[in-house]
């Protein structure tokens, strides 16, 4: 088991290499154009220029990418905080410690600033509307797959389905109509701070709603179609031939079994929720990290965009290897 | 066609007069295409998605507005009228037009996308599962690394750098979805490779590429087509994201994402100008998974 | 009084296209303590009855007409509650696949204790110990062991005993059995049968046993009904069903299937024409009548065909089983006819082929010598895991060779793929797959493999040759032409291998493999496909590697035999010479675990103790001692055992003296 989970976690790191490679690709491949969303639209072209020279920017792109992770491991210090490019970043932390994201040009302010308390917003949110999710995805499923091709059945999976054809940005909308606008029960825009006159608890209930609802329909399905599959398997067959009462054939050997894929799936969407806050954060304006993320890149921030993407690939890829040691725990077939 | 093996004197070597099979007498194949009218959820999924095709493909006779004119009288009052049956948004454009040449946008843009991604998924797909070895190890870790990307992420950081365009919204959409659809024809392959009709194969001398594409791909062919439904529905959802987060196409081409994104700014007072776009785009999405839906109901049920 | 009284029972099933009658009107009786059982092929409704007697036909059947009556109670009226109370108590099952019928995720301890615990209300120490204990009297050693183990941690044949196990935990007055050794090897096979009759007496069980194969049916029951269409066409006393069969469809059964000692030149198999019937087809009459070779117009196919005494005891479902007279089988040859022996086609000659598992080595196929000659049939016999298939593909040109030479009309193959070999070479080396299921793309129509190949190997070139060769080739195999544009889902198995057999000899092979051809087939049709083959073998003088499981099936069509063992060739030679001593242990042992429809000869039984060992990194002895039944000692473990010649051509691959080993008593004698 230590074995493979070194194993993992080697895998993981190479990962996280490759994909921060690309992003550092797709932002910082073309230099001149660094150099220009550093200084902002207003710099004049000569400024471009020196702090081309400056920060080697017409090096190859691999050799910027090694610079950059020296930065961020705390190797090297970070260029920008150069005190004669008179580009004015401080960091309190110093310009070399480990971790060092660079600086926001967005939000002129060290990345490490920016980044953690919006991440802990949307952390809140997220983990929130995972209390929602697995529930009611749950019910829905293990409901619907008990018996397939019920009517039970068919109004749970109907409703699933007409939940995950509804965009968040959709859902945002008509919830907004209807619980802001119709009846004035919830605010529509929650920013953590209650001046506003609507408590924080009932700023949350929205953005929540738009992301449970639209991913429990989701994780139901995967979860009926688990259930459904399992009930048709020849074991449970046998535990009804057993003579066993229906509760114990569907807790005892029907639930592990059918739980096994959903697992994987349900951990899977910490990853989908990452991204699924982006609109969500949008609609209610949400002092989140996925608002934060698209702000930066429509601004060009490009060092916060880097450091908000590995933060993301990070919990991504973490909880990708938490549900295989998962998947292994639960399937004894795989442990050998 | 007529079931049984003919009776046979198989010993005595007598050639036995064999009946020819009439041609008319054969049953087509039970296609799953073709068994669409069995599925009510599929049908219900398919009359959504051919309303809005037929509309989008009526656009240009239909004795509506431009979707780019303005009635800058209509401004005042933007509700519906006669004139403008679902009312116009803040520039006074018509919202009935805007919505019908809008989805003329994500019907064209979206199964371009889905196609693109298929051919070049189902092809990494096909080399990865009948290979195998290291040309394996290379496209699922290139799959993983992509996959490992947050979608919305993915999309968001993807666009902001390429630039708003239908075309650059097919290349992201492909970078995203090839490798989810390698994975799948991956999968299938490694099912169907060590049936014996693959060694039936090998044993005429076919070539690796002909086994590829004409034993193995076609029988990929029932899984692909819900998987295909499904990522219209996704597609659809994700050209609708871009365009809410402003990154969709570029102005003034209809768009609903974009068109939902321009009415919240009015949503407290009209409402409809972001209600109706969201729910032309739930319509759409719906239809697709509920085709899908059905398509996969059809398949278990062969 | 009967224990399980079923009367006019009809079953149905409720499907999009109707209502499909599976058993339209069945009736039978079980007594306390009787070994009953019920031959049938698929879609016969065997598998139907059972689950109606259990009570569980899903959502969509039903039990529209009729009884089951059991320990005075109807179960088609039971409650949900009073079925379950009976489940696993009073009734229970084995069923046809262990591997699936446990569950994965739980151990079995805990798959085992649920029974007592539910029906006997003991606490969980209690059932611990009850479950243990009857592990033991499945002779399942260690069984504390046993329990803590998740079912994929054990193999085939000790899945399927936790699972007889796990029904007669609860101490049934019925046990069913579904086909409970299907899927398992010969001698796994012939243990569990052994087991399940000492079992019936020491738990005084009845039982309720079905299957497909007559010989399995023979070494088990006392009483046999023989079922076809839904409808039991006979029932009569195991001996009385062999000795004096009434209906056309028993007698077909039993002279389709090969005799021990029968072969195909001295007593050719008599197939049943046509194939077995879709279930639940509307008809008139009697469901065998298409089928029958004494079908009458006017009699057979009309009205419902009562089922009639023939005899006490013997009751038979045929207007005309009085007019059939006595079922005469062709007496097998006193001696062999001698094989005609033409020049070596193919050499192989201390062939290897090894695969590296991790740091250890696995010998899949280990220094293979024989020899087979042109327009032989050569049988090579073995269970899963002996390296026959490996050996193959190899031929095939699908694998290659480690080690040792693979000659072919003089010229090495063995290390070269199909990629390395001429066209030439490919075309004259085909093979005919096991499972017809997959043998042909589900996507393509069945014509396109046959014409395909007909342009790969240069035999057609225009597109009007190629129609007219695959004409030709279609008929060769007995079937209609119309039917190269059907898909292979629309064929029955039987047609499947046929298109199969065409394929194969579309380039004119002189040499064709065959892998088990007929071992997933119904058994009614399985003498025609074989002897298709032979008869093509024939005329085309062509070479046969057939590959095989079926002893009996293996001396009728075979001229030599290749006997092996974890990838060891433990016996070869003429096939006459396989079937009498001197035997290689290995040998003796498969030939008493053939389960024989044939009252008349007595077999001696061989138990091998014990699973096939693991196939990685072998010791230097003899691949077979762990489990020989004649084991000399520890020689047998250290020592690799010689060569033994007792006759020309024939080799035993043992320490035992050949004089020892003709000294033994043969496995088949008159009873």
């Amino acid at each position: 088991m230590l074995r493979y989970l070194l194993r993992r976690a080697v895998e993981m790191l190479l990962t996280l290499l490759v994909a921060s490679f690309l992003v550092f690709a797709v932002t910082e491949f073309s230099p001149g154009n660094v150099a220009r969303k550093t200084l902002g639209a207003f710099a004049l072209q000569s400024q471009v220029d020196i702090l081309y020279q400056k920060l080697h920017l017409n090096d190859p792109l691999l050799v910027r990418y090694v610079r950059w992770l020296g930065v961020l491991t705390g190797l090297e210090k970070d260029p920008l905080q150069d005190p004669s490019l008179g580009l004015d970043f401080h960091d309190p932390r110093g310009a070399r410690y480990f971790g060092n994201f660079g600086y926001s040009t967005l939000y002129k302010a060290p990345v490490n600033d920016v980044l953690w308390d919006r991440l802990g917003n949307t952390a809140l949110l997220a983990g929130l509307a995972m209390l929602v999710i697995i529930p009611v995805s749950m019910v829905f499923g293990i409901l619907a797959g008990m018996r397939a091709g019920s009517w039970l059945d068919r109004g749970l999976s109907t409703t699933s389905i007409v939940m995950t054809s509804v965009p968040e940005f959709a859902l945002g909308v008509i919830l907004v109509a209807v619980f802001v606008v119709g009846l004035h029960w919830l605010p529509g825009t929650s920013p953590l701070d209650a001046s506003g006159g609507w408590s924080i608890p009932s700023q949350l209930v929205l953005p929540v709603a738009v992301l449970a609802i639209y991913d429990s329909g989701y994780v139901a399905r995967m979860v009926r179609s688990s259930m459904a599959e399992v009930m048709a398997r020849p074991y449970i067959r046998t535990a009804v031939l057993k003579g066993l009462p229906r509760r114990r054939v569907i807790l005892r050997h029907a639930l592990r079994n059918a739980m096994i894929a959903p697992f994987t799936v349900i951990l899977l969407q910490i990853n989908w929720l990452i991204g699924g806050v982006v609109v969500t954060e949008l609609v209610f304006a949400y002092p989140g990290f996925g608002r934060m993320l698209l702000d930066a890149s429509l601004f060009g921030d490009i060092s916060l965009i880097e450091a908000a993407t590995l933060v993301a690939l990070f919990v991504a890829t973490a909880t990708q290897l938490l549900s295989d040691v998962g998947y292994r725990y639960l399937n004894p077939q795989s442990r050998g | 066609m007529s079931s049984g093996d003919l009776p046979l004197a198989a010993t005595s070597g007598m050639p036995v007069a064999v009946p020819e099979i009439a041609e008319e007498a054969e049953r087509p194949a039970p296609n799953l295409l073709r068994r669409l009218p069995h599925s009510r959820v599929a049908m219900v999924g398919l009359g959504l998605v051919l309303f809005w095709v037929v509309l989008a493909l009526l656009a240009p006779v239909l004795p509506i507005a431009r979707p780019d004119a303005q009635d800058y009288v209509a401004i005042g009052h933007p509700g519906s009228s006669w004139a403008h049956p679902l009312g116009v948004d803040a520039l006074g454009r018509d919202m009935l037009s805007r919505l019908i040449w809008g989805a003329r946008t994500v019907l064209a843009v979206a199964p371009i996308a889905v196609l693109v991604a298929y051919a070049i998924g189902s092809a990494m797909g096909l080399v990865a599962g009948y290979y195998r070895g290291w040309v394996d190890v290379v496209i699922s870790r290139a799959a993983d690394v992509i996959l490992s990307f947050p979608v919305v992420v993915l999309y968001v950081i993807l666009i902001a750098n390429i630039g708003p365009s239908a075309l650059n919204i097919v290349v992201a959409v492909v970078l995203a979805s090839a490798p989810g659809i390698a994975r799948i024809v991956r999968g299938l392959v490694l099912s169907l490779v060590h049936h014996d009709f693959v060694a039936a194969a090998q044993l005429r001398r076919e070539s690796d590429l002909y086994i590829m594409l004409v034993e193995l791909l076609p029988n990929c062919r029932a899984p692909l087509i819900t998987d295909f439904c499904l990522r219209l529905g996704y597609t659809t959802i994700t050209i609708g994201t871009l365009g809410f987060l402003g990154l969709g196409l570029p102005p003034p081409t209809p768009d609903w994402g974009g068109m939902v994104k321009q009415g919240t700014a009015m949503i407290t007072v009209y409402p409809h100008m972001s209600l109706y776009p969201a729910i032309a785009i739930v319509s759409l999405i719906l239809g697709f998974n509920l085709l899908a839906d059905g398509l996969t109901e059809l398949a278990l049920t062969d | 009084m009967a224990l399980l009284s079923i009367r006019d029972l009809c079953v149905e099933y409720r499907t999009s296209a109707g209502r499909l009658v599976a058993i339209p009107d069945l009736s039978l009786e079980i007594a306390p303590g009787e070994s009953f059982g019920l031959v049938g092929e698929s879609g016969c409704g065997k598998s139907t009855l059972l689950m109606a007697i259990m009570g569980y036909l899903g959502r969509n059947g039903a039990m529209p007409r009729g009884q089951i009556m059991f320990d005075g109670r109807d179960l088609t009226r039971a409650s949900e509650a009073e079925l379950r109370r009976i489940r696993g108590s009073k009734i229970a099952i084995v069923y046809q696949e262990p591997a699936t019928a446990l569950n994965p995720s739980l151990t079995i301890g805990t798959q085992l204790i649920e029974v007592p615990m539910e029906h006997d209300g003991v606490n969980a120490a209690e059932a611990r110990r009850r479950a243990a204990r009857t592990l033991a009297d499945v002779h399942l050693p260690d069984p504390d062991s046993v329990m803590r183990r998740y079912p994929h941690q054990l193999s085939g044949g000790q899945k399927q005993r936790v699972v007889i196990a796990m029904a007669l935990l609860a101490n049934p007055s019925l046990l069913l059995l579904d086909e409970p050794t299907t899927g398992l090897d010969v001698t796994v096979e012939a243990a569990v049968l052994d087991l399940v009759n000492e079992l019936r007496v020491k738990y005084r069980t009845a039982l309720f046993y079905i299957s497909h194969n007559l010989g399995v049916i023979a070494r088990v029951c006392d009483r046999i009904a023989v079922m076809y269409a839904g409808e039991i066409v006979e029932d009569a006393p195991a001996r009385a069903l062999f000795a004096d069969p009434q209906h056309p469809y028993t007698r077909g059964l039993l002279s389709s299937i090969p005799r021990l000692g029968a072969d195909k030149r001295s007593a050719p198999l008599r197939p049943i024409p046509g194939s077995v019937p879709v279930p639940g087809q509307a008809r008139q009459g009697c469901g065998f009548a298409p089928r029958c070779p004494h079908a009458q117009p006017g009699r057979c196919d009309t009205g419902p065909i009562p089922l009639e005494l023939a005899d006490a005891d013997h009751q038979v479902r045929c207007v005309r089983h009085d007019e059939l007279g006595p079922l005469v089988l062709p007496a097998p040859a006193a001696a062999n006819a001698a094989s005609e022996t033409g020049e070596p086609v193919l050499q192989v000659d201390a062939l290897s082929r090894t695969f590296a598992v991790g740091r250890a080595q696995l010998l899949a196929n280990d220094r293979l010598d024989f020899t087979a000659r042109r327009g032989q049939v050569l049988a090579i016999v073995g269970e899963s895991g002996s390296g026959k298939s490996t050996f193959a593909r190899i031929l095939a040109g699908l694998d290659r060779a480690t080690g040792g030479q693979l000659r072919f009309l003089e010229q090495e193959i063995g290390s070269r793929t199909v990629r390395a070999r001429a066209a030439r070479e490919v075309a004259a080396i085909q093979m005919v797959f096991q499972n017809p299921d997959g043998t042909l793309n589900p996507s393509h129509p069945v014509g396109r493999a046959i014409a395909r190949a007909l342009r790969r190997f240069g035999v057609a070139r225009t597109r009007r040759d190629t129609q007219e060769r695959v004409r030709a080739l279609l008929q060769m195999v007995r079937l209609p032409t119309g039917i190269r544009h059907a898909l292979p889902r629309q064929l029955s198995g039987g047609q499947k291998q046929r298109i199969a057999i065409a394929r194969a000899f579309a380039g004119n092979p002189s040499l064709l493999i065959a892998d088990e051809p007929v071992s997933a087939l119904d058994v009614s049709v399985q003498a025609a496909v074989i002897n298709l083959l032979l008869r093509i073998q024939a005329e085309q003088r062509s070479t046969m590697v057939f590959i095989s499981h079926d002893l009996a099936l293996v001396r009728y069509l075979a001229d030599e035999v290749v006997v092996m063992y974890l990838g060891r060739v433990m016996e070869s030679g003429p096939v006459a010479a396989l079937f009498r001593p001197p035997y290689h242990p290995y040998t003796e042992a498969l030939l008493s675990a053939v389960p024989l429809p044939d009252p008349t000869l007595r077999q001696t039984r061989i138990h091998l103790e014990g699973e096939i060992p693991s196939p990685l990194n072998p010791g230097p002895g003899c691949r077979f001692a762990s489990r020989c039944p004649r084991k000399l000692g520890s020689i047998c473990d250290t020592v690799p055992p010689p060569e033994r010649r007792p006759s020309d051509g024939h080799m035993i691959l043992c320490h035992i003296p050949v004089e020892d080993l003709t000294r033994v008593e043969p496995v088949f004698q008159p009873a």
